[in-house]
C-alpha cells in the first residue's frame, strides 16, 4: 500500500511536471523542390555533354540537339532560381515580427522588395525563353550570359545577406534555448548532488566548458550583428556568414557536451 | 455503543437458547400441525385478536428512561444551538479535524513543488532532455546544411549556364568558398 502510494505520487508528479521545458526551434528540411532543380540541372548539363560527344550525329543534328539541350539548361536555371527566391521569401516571413522602423524590419521589407524583382525578373527570362523554341546558337548563348551576370553581380550577393539574415535570427534563439537548457540540467545535477546519489563536481568540468562555448557563440553573434545591421561603413568588412557559423557550430558542442553529462548522469544513477 | 458492546452483544447472541416452556409448547404445535386439518383464516382468530395484542405492547423501562434524556437534552431554542455548536468540546473536535486536512494538503503541495525535485528530473534526464539535445543538435545540422545549400546551388548553376555559353571552366569565376570539397570536386568534373 504504501509502496503503491509512493509510486502513485511519483506518477502523478511525474505527469504534473512533464510539460516541454524548452520550445523546440523550428525544423526547416532543405527545400524539397531546390533540390530536384538542382538535380535537374545537373541532368541537362550531362545531356548536353552526352550529345556533344555522339559521334553518330551529323554536324547540323549535332547542332540542332545542341541548342536544345542549351535551352534545356537555360530553362531549368531559371526554373531553380525561382524556386530559391519562393524558399528564402517563405524563410523571410518565418521571422519574428519586428518593431515597425527597426533595423531589422527595414532590412527586411528591403529583402522581400528585392525578391519581388527577382520573382519578376526571372519569370520574364522564362516566358522569353519558352516563347522562342527554336533559338540561335547566339541567342541563347546570350540569354545565358544576361542571367549569369545578373546572378553573380545583383542576385547571389543579395541571396547571401537574406540567408545570413535569417540564420542570424535562427542563432538568437539556439543560443537563448541552450541557455535554458544548461541551467535545467545543472539544477538537476544539484538535486542528486544534495541526495547524495551523485559525488558533488563529478560534471563540472562539463558544465563549465559549455558555459564557454555559449560565451563565445554569444561573441560570435555580437559580431554577426555589427556586420548585418552596422550602419557605420566600417573599412574592412567582414562576412557575418563566418562569426555566424562559428557560432552555431559552439552551440551545436554544447549541446554534445550537455547530451554526454547526461548518459553520464544516467550511468552515475544506475539508470539504463 | 462501543465496538466492545457490539461484541459482547453478538456473544450474548449465541447462548440465546428458546425457554423449556416455549420449546415444549413448540413441538407439541409441530405435532398436532401434522395432524391438524388445512389452514383457514379466520379474521377474528387469526388478524383481530393478534392486532388487538399489540396494544399491550411498550417500551421496555431502560429505553424509555433513554429516549426521555435524548428528548430532554436536544437544544430547543436558538441560544441553546449555538451554545452547543460552539461548546470547547466540538470547537476542539472541529479544530483538529480541520487542521488534519489543512496539513495533509500543505504536505501534498510541498511535495509537489519542493521537494520531488528527483522524482521530476528521473523522467526529463532519462530521456526528455536528452531527446531536446538531439533534436537541437539535428536542427542546427539542417539550418548549417541550408545556408550553405545557397552558395553550392549559385556554383552549379554557375557551371551549368557556362556551359551553355561555351565559356572556358577555367576562365570562369572561382567559387566563393573554396574550402567546400563538393565544390571542388563539381568544378574538377566540369573540367575535364
Amino acid at each position: 500500500m504504501k509502496s503503491f502510494f509512493k509510486f502513485g505520487l511519483m506518477g502523478m508528479v511525474a505527469g504534473l511536471l512533464a510539460q516541454p521545458v524548452l520550445a523546440a526551434p523550428t525544423t526547416v528540411a532543405v527545400n524539397e523542390d531546390l533540390r530536384a532543380g538542382t538535380q535537374k540541372i545537373e541532368q541537362s548539363q550531362d545531356a548536353l555533354v552526352t550529345i556533344e560527344d555522339d559521334a553518330t550525329l551529323s554536324p547540323a543534328e549535332r547542332s540542332d540537339k545542341g541548342i536544345a539541350a542549351r535551352r534545356d539548361i537555360v530553362l531549368n536555371a531559371l526554373a531553380l532560381s525561382l524556386d530559391e527566391v519562393a524558399s528564402i521569401k517563405a524563410n523571410l516571413a518565418k521571422l519574428p515580427q519586428f518593431d515597425d522602423k527597426s533595423r531589422e524590419k527595414k532590412l527586411q521589407d528591403k529583402f522581400l522588395l528585392e525578391l519581388e524583382n527577382f520573382n519578376k525578373y526571372y519569370s520574364n527570362k522564362s516566358e522569353q525563353v519558352k516563347n522562342t523554341p527554336d533559338p540561335t546558337l547566339d541567342a541563347i548563348k546570350t540569354t545565358a550570359q544576361e542571367i549569369i551576370d545578373y546572378r553573380e553581380t545583383v542576385y547571389n550577393p543579395a541571396v547571401k545577406s537574406m540567408i545570413d539574415f535569417t540564420l542570424f535570427f535562427y542563432n538568437n534563439e539556439v543560443i537563448t534555448a541552450v541557455g535554458i537548457y544548461l541551467d535545467k540540467i545543472s539544477a538537476d545535477i544539484k538535486r542528486f548532488e544534495k541526495l547524495n546519489l551523485l559525488k558533488p563536481d563529478l560534471f563540472k568540468a562539463n558544465l563549465e566548458k559549455v558555459a564557454v562555448l555559449i560565451k563565445s557563440a554569444t561573441g560570435l553573434q555580437k559580431q554577426a550583428g555589427e556586420a548585418i545591421f552596422g550602419e557605420v561603413a566600417v573599412e574592412t568588412p567582414i562576412d557575418p556568414n563566418v562569426p555566424i557559423t562559428e557560432s552555431l557550430n559552439k552551440i551545436r558542442s554544447a549541446y554534445a557536451t550537455l547530451l554526454q553529462t547526461l548518459n553520464g548522469m544516467r550511468k552515475s544513477l544506475g539508470l539504463k | 455503543m462501543s465496538d466492545q458492546e457490539i461484541f459482547k452483544q453478538l456473544n450474548r447472541l449465541k447462548t440465546i437458547r428458546p425457554a423449556v416452556e416455549y420449546s415444549g409448547v413448540s413441538r407439541l404445535i409441530i405435532i398436532a400441525s401434522r395432524k391438524a386439518e388445512p389452514f383457514v383464516f379466520s379474521f377474528e382468530d387469526d388478524l383481530k385478536l393478534p392486532v388487538a395484542e399489540l396494544e399491550t405492547i411498550s417500551p421496555s423501562p431502560k429505553f424509555r428512561a433513554a429516549s426521555r434524556s435524548a428528548i430532554l437534552n436536544h437544544p430547543r431554542t436558538l441560544a441553546e444551538k449555538v451554545m452547543r455548536v460552539f461548546s470547547p468540546q466540538n470547537v476542539v473536535r472541529q479544530l483538529v479535524g480541520y487542521s488534519l486536512s489543512v496539513g495533509l494538503a500543505v504536505a501534498l503541495i510541498a511535495i509537489v513543488i519542493g521537494g520531488t525535485g528527483s522524482f521530476k528530473a528521473i523522467p526529463e534526464i532519462n530521456g526528455e532532455l536528452a531527446s531536446d539535445a538531439e533534436t537541437s543538435i539535428k536542427d542546427i545540422d539542417i539550418h548549417l546544411e541550408e545556408a550553405s545549400y545557397f552558395a553550392l546551388s549559385a556554383d552549379k548553376t554557375r557551371t551549368a549556364l557556362n556551359n551553355v555559353t561555351g565559356a572556358d571552366t577555367e576562365t570562369t569565376t572561382p567559387p566563393k568558398n573554396p574550402s567546400n570539397p563538393r565544390i571542388i570536386d563539381m568544378l574538377k568534373e566540369a573540367t575535364l
